[in-house]
């Protein structure tokens, strides 16, 4: 009794509403939404069709984690879906040239470092060469993409077998890629509201002078934050990889809006400062269980764009509505 | 005799050409309280950012215990002992009052923040000093005066050596004042060196061991407590003569008010203001930074909210709810920062000059008419003597003098009846003051109302048929004839010697 009592305080404390009042919102939308679906339609209560969802969810996922971060220091990167494109044919072709665990497991280092690399090409633009990320990640994006269709002309390539098969693996009823993320949502939760550098980031975003006066590294807390936007793509383009079998130098096309719309959709501000990676989480559900439906309905794809947009209005008069009544 | 601890000496600072600082000396013991006292612009706050490692001096040295250093970036600053609290606050409102106290310097246990530690050390030091916050408010829900008092906390958890409290008390109440003093009493016993910026002079007397004085960027003197007194410190912080740059002075001839307010209030706790203008006259406003006096022009132009109050022009009662009524009504302001506020940099000074008046032009009843565009740009630039290669240069490319001439040209062509400048000469070079001052000086003998807000004393006491003083967004006196002088003016605006002029308010 006592318990719940506190937990209740703990509810109506006016701080924590603060932060995660649109994350709380948007769980309850998910759960409804779920529970409604569910009663509806036959196909989609479907155990097969919730882990089809999980898998197909997982590259944005990654790019969303990344685009988050970036997005809380106040910035934004347009180049997520070129670092994914790259991150998959870069993987595929290491894996068609050199066979084997080994070659398998020096693709994805490879890959990895190559992406982080990508991140750091975009962040040194923006930070030491003052340009606004909106324009450089446009920019390194159209490059990544060449550098992607040089590798990789056409979709094709080879994976390794074993390293697909332990990608595509079930443990207990559930896919792997749903223990990755687990573990992925846990370090990077640390990392955004447990670790100085998540505070350092969030306060960047919210005052960049204040945090500049405060002592703050301004420049490295942003050049890393790009940094790790490159490397979740990395994870995302391997996966990819992993799942299909093959690259194809268009695959990654979507991912910049997507990743956006999922991180305000999951109660990130576009302003930087405010958001959370358990939010962003949802973000992502939401927008593949709208596109499940909508396939399980027979919709044709071009509403499905269609949706995309409407979800990312919806999102962004919701997040606008709650900071007018702060 | 007290150690002391750092000496910053000859030091020079220049902001493009203009000398912020002209071989300034600063320095402080440990248990003492220097006060830095000094008109606006006097450069307190530049000495203390090159201290606190935000600027880079251009000349001098800074000698901390002994050893010349030199501060590359706000941290190194930090990491030698110097923690300075800014007058702009600079805390992060998304996050709680606990994360920002500790930005940057977070509890760490296994490489994550250990909040709970951080609470508490927190709450022992705010138990130590007498303060009552719960940690974990986000800093967005804080009064002002909360804020300031995290942003003591901040620098308090940092221990440092030498504490900066740059108008730590501008915002707050007495009673948290009292607690601020309290404060600053524990850290003089524990042998802290503090530096202390006020513009409120019993604050300054109440609290300082030593003062230095700063004038124009040079440095005045250092004194100690019992040399001084408040009218030597004033003096010591005044006394310049008047230059030859202003025209001679108007006096309002006629009884007719061009302008009048009335009970006009617009600060949520203000008391009602009362002033007017007469024919020919120009009302200056004098006060400290911050003490309201842009409030009240952005109010009469429209900009702010108006609490309540009525403004009449030439006698007619007119309502200012938004700009557009205020052009509709012929109030034109002049706004203090012409680059952020008055100008279209990239536009062209046609672009920019015809921009308020555009509807006046209209060809064939919707289409810009350039033609008349360009007599009319013709017209201003023979009247105010702008210097420009033709009407089709970019307005960036002027001299800051010119542009203000710009900004002034866009407002005269919606033919103002009142002229609100806010900080008419900021950043402009004598001879174009002296144009400026001119052309005031003509407007106001052509009937329109000018009002005249400025940070620099000189020119308010140089321009000014009356002098209307602010304090702590409050009217204290409008001072006219013999009253405008600069001894006068700084009593009234640090809220000491509160006199009414001979005139009818």
């Amino acid at each position: 009794m006592n318990k719940c009592k506190s937990l209740y305080n703990k509810f109506r404390n006016p701080n924590l509403q603060y932060r995660y009042s649109h994350v709380f919102l948007i769980y309850i939308f998910l759960f409804v939404f779920i529970v409604v679906m569910s009663i509806a339609n036959e196909y989609f209560r479907d155990a097969n069709n919730f882990r089809n969802i999980m898998d197909s969810s997982f590259p944005l996922m990654m790019a969303a984690f990344g685009q988050m971060i970036v997005i809380l220091t106040g910035g934004i990167d347009l180049s997520i879906g070129g670092m994914i494109t790259l991150a998959n044919c870069l993987s595929v072709t290491i894996m068609t040239q050199m066979e084997g665990v080994g070659g398998a497991l020096f693709a994805i280092l490879a890959t990895i470092v190559a992406c982080s690399l990508c991140g750091a090409i975009n962040g040194l633009f923006i930070t030491k060469g003052r340009l606004p990320a909106i324009i450089v990640t446009i920019a390194t994006e159209i490059i990544f993409n060449g550098i992607a269709l040089f590798l990789m002309p056409a979709p094709g390539g080879a994976v390794n077998k074993e390293f697909a098969k332990f990608i595509g693996a079930r443990y207990l009823g559930l896919p792997v890629s749903f223990f990755i993320m687990i573990i992925l949502v846990i370090l990077v939760r640390i990392l955004t509201n447990r670790m100085p550098y998540g505070r350092a980031l969030r306060a960047v975003g919210g005052n960049e002078s204040a945090a500049y006066s405060t002592g703050i590294s301004v420049w490295k807390v942003k050049f890393k934050a790009y940094v790790l936007a490159g490397f979740f793509c990395a994870i995302g383009g391997i996966y990819l990889s992993a799942r299909m079998y093959s690259a194809d130098p268009q695959i990654g096309t979507t991912y910049s809006m997507n990743s956006i719309t999922a991180s305000v959709v999951g109660g990130t501000l576009m302003t930087g400062a405010i958001g959370d990676v358990l939010g962003t989480v949802v973000g992502v559900f939401i927008i593949f269980i709208i596109y499940n439906v909508l396939n399980l309905l027979g919709v044709s794809s071009y509403y499905q764009y269609i949706a995309q947009g409407i979800i990312l209005i919806f999102a962004l008069i919701i997040s606008s509505f709650e900071s007018r009544h702060r | 005799m007290p150690e002391c601890i750092l000496k910053m000496e000859h030091i020079t600072k220049e902001f493009s050409g203009i000398k912020a600082l002209d071989d300034v000396s600063l320095e402080c013991e440990k248990g003492q309280v220097n006060v830095l006292a000094g008109e606006n612009g006097a450069g307190k706050s530049t000495i203390l950012k090159i201290l606190s490692g935000i600027y880079q001096p251009d000349g001098g040295t800074i000698t901390l215990r002994g050893e010349k250093v030199c501060f590359k970036t706000p941290l190194s600053a930090q990491h030698a002992g110097i923690a300075m609290v800014f007058q702009e606050l600079t805390l992060i409102n998304q996050l709680t009052i606990a994360e920002n106290i500790f930005l940057g310097q977070e509890q760490k246990k296994n490489g994550l923040i250990d909040k709970l530690e951080q609470k508490q050390r927190l709450l022992s030091c705010m138990d130590e000093y007498g303060i009552c916050m719960d940690p974990d408010t986000i800093v967005d829900r804080l009064s002002v005066a909360e804020k300031q008092l995290v942003e003591i906390l901040k620098i308090l958890i940092r221990d440092p050596e030498i504490i900066i409290l740059d108008e730590p008390t501008s915002s707050l109440a007495k009673s948290e004042v009292k607690i601020l003093f309290d404060i600053i009493r524990k850290l003089k016993a524990t042998g802290k060196a503090i530096i202390f910026i006020s513009h409120r002079m019993e604050e300054m007397f109440e609290i300082g061991d030593k003062f230095t004085v700063f004038k124009d960027g040079r440095f005045i003197c250092l004194c100690d407590r019992s040399e001084i007194d408040t009218n030597i410190l004033i003096s010591l912080m005044v006394g310049r003569t008047l230059q030859n740059i202003f025209p001679p002075r108007l006096e309002g001839k006629h009884d007719v008010p061009v302008f009048e307010v009335k009970g006009l209030k617009f600060a949520h706790n203000g008391k009602p203001i009362d002033f007017c203008i007469r024919r020919g006259e120009i009302l200056g406003i004098a006060g400290l930074q911050g003490h309201g006096q842009t409030e009240l022009l952005n109010a009469l132009s429209g900009l702010q909210h108006i609490y309540s109050g009525d403004i009449y022009i030439n006698g007619k009662k007119s309502v200012i709810k938004n700009c557009r009524q205020a052009v509709a009504n012929g109030v034109a302001l002049i706004p203090c920062d012409r680059k952020q506020e008055g100008l279209l940099l990239q536009q062209s000074i046609r672009f920019n000059t015809a921009l308020a008046s555009m509807k006046d032009r209209k060809k064939l009843g919707c289409f810009i008419d350039k033609r008349a565009e360009k007599t009319m740009i013709e017209e201003y630039r023979t009247k105010l003597n702008i210097k420009m290669a033709n009407a089709e240069q970019e307005v960036r490319e002027l001299s800051g003098g010119n542009q203000q001439k710009v900004v002034l040209g866009k407002e005269l062509a919606i033919k103002p009846k009142v002229l609100l400048f806010n900080e008419p000469t900021r950043g402009i070079d004598v001879e174009a003051k002296r144009e400026f001052y001119y052309i005031m000086h003509d407007l106001a003998q052509q009937g329109v109302a000018i009002i005249m807000c400025s940070n620099d004393l000189m020119e308010v006491i140089g321009m000014s048929s009356r002098v209307l003083v602010m304090y702590e967004k409050n009217v204290t006196a409008i001072l006219d004839g013999e009253l405008i002088n600069e001894e006068d003016i700084m009593r009234c605006a640090m809220g000491l010697d509160i006199r009414k002029g001979r005139c009818d308010i």
